[in-house]
């Protein structure tokens, strides 16, 4: 049987995606003037591969309450990527800005996209709730 | 991934720029000031910035998997140093703080320099305030999920 919430919980996957890629690349424009800084980006499917792994419960087995458990931060630097392609100034700072902007725009009417999108798929279920009416 | 997270982000990063138009406000201000309350000539200013780092709390969280991700914190200004180069000489007997051989030591302050920085510092703050609207813009989108 389908799973009427499969699409919804990709859509969300993405959206969070966007929404996390929004604050690294406002990050890199907010440093764009800090020597030494280096441009950093998201990986689009390590993301997304790392959020649909939790799902299957890999997660590290603790034997009592109180031990650490397994931090997900961890596993988050292999996502963030250093963007190598760009040029080094002078201060050994590689932020772009002419391309973070493109970035921070394109990323944003990706947001835009996906939310109507997963707009469009509740409303389809509102109609499905609804019988039709 | 906080809500605002990316806001705050913005915002640091104008209140940064601010503080940069101020000192280079200053430094065209006295370009022409000779003596100071050390008796020297003005020495100009320069702002130096650092990336924010999350506080130690936050960190600490984060590995003991309180929170979900890591966060950026920023920018910051990390310190207003002077310039060392050195003073302008200018040759003028008739002024009151020349030395015995008639030059006077004037600011190290580079007006056209000066002008092309704010230039800058104000296209940064500019690029920061739309970073920020389209921040606005994502968060007012997913009000309107499902509607």
């Amino acid at each position: 049987m389908i799973n009427m919430f499969d699409k919804i919980d990709l859509y969300k996957k993405a959206l969070d995606w966007a929404w996390k890629r929004n604050e690294i690349i406002s990050n890199n424009i907010a440093n764009a003037d800090t020597p030494g800084y280096k441009a950093k980006d998201l990986n689009f499917e390590a993301f997304l591969q790392k959020s649909l792994n939790q799902e299957e419960n890999l997660e590290l087995v603790t034997t009592d309450e109180r031990h650490i458990k397994e931090s997900s931060s961890s596993q988050d630097n292999s996502i963030e990527v250093l963007d190598s392609s760009l040029q080094m100034r002078l201060d050994q700072n590689t932020v772009d800005i002419e391309q973070e902007m493109g970035k921070l725009l394109q990323n944003s009417l990706y947001f835009d996209g996906v939310s109507l999108q997963l707009s469009r798929e509740i409303n389809k279920w509102k109609t499905v709730i609804k019988e039709g009416r | 991934m906080g809500m605002f997270d990316a806001i705050n982000i913005s915002s640091s990063a104008l209140a940064a720029q601010r503080v940069r138009m101020d000192v280079i406000a200053q430094n065209i201000a006295n370009a022409n000031t000779t003596r100071t309350e050390n008796g020297q000539p003005y020495r100009r200013k320069v702002v130096v910035f650092e990336e924010r780092k999350q506080s130690f709390s936050d960190i600490l969280n984060q590995k003991i998997g309180q929170a979900q991700s890591s966060s950026y914190g920023g920018v910051r200004v990390k310190a207003i140093l002077e310039d060392p180069s050195p003073f302008k000489k200018v040759y003028d007997p008739t002024h009151p703080d020349a030395d015995q051989n008639g030059y006077v030591n004037y600011p190290n302050v580079d007006i056209v320099t000066e002008m092309v920085n704010m230039i800058e510092a104000s296209r940064s703050y500019e690029a920061n305030v739309t970073a920020l609207n389209i921040t606005k813009s994502m968060i007012t989108r997913t009000f309107e999920i499902g509607k």
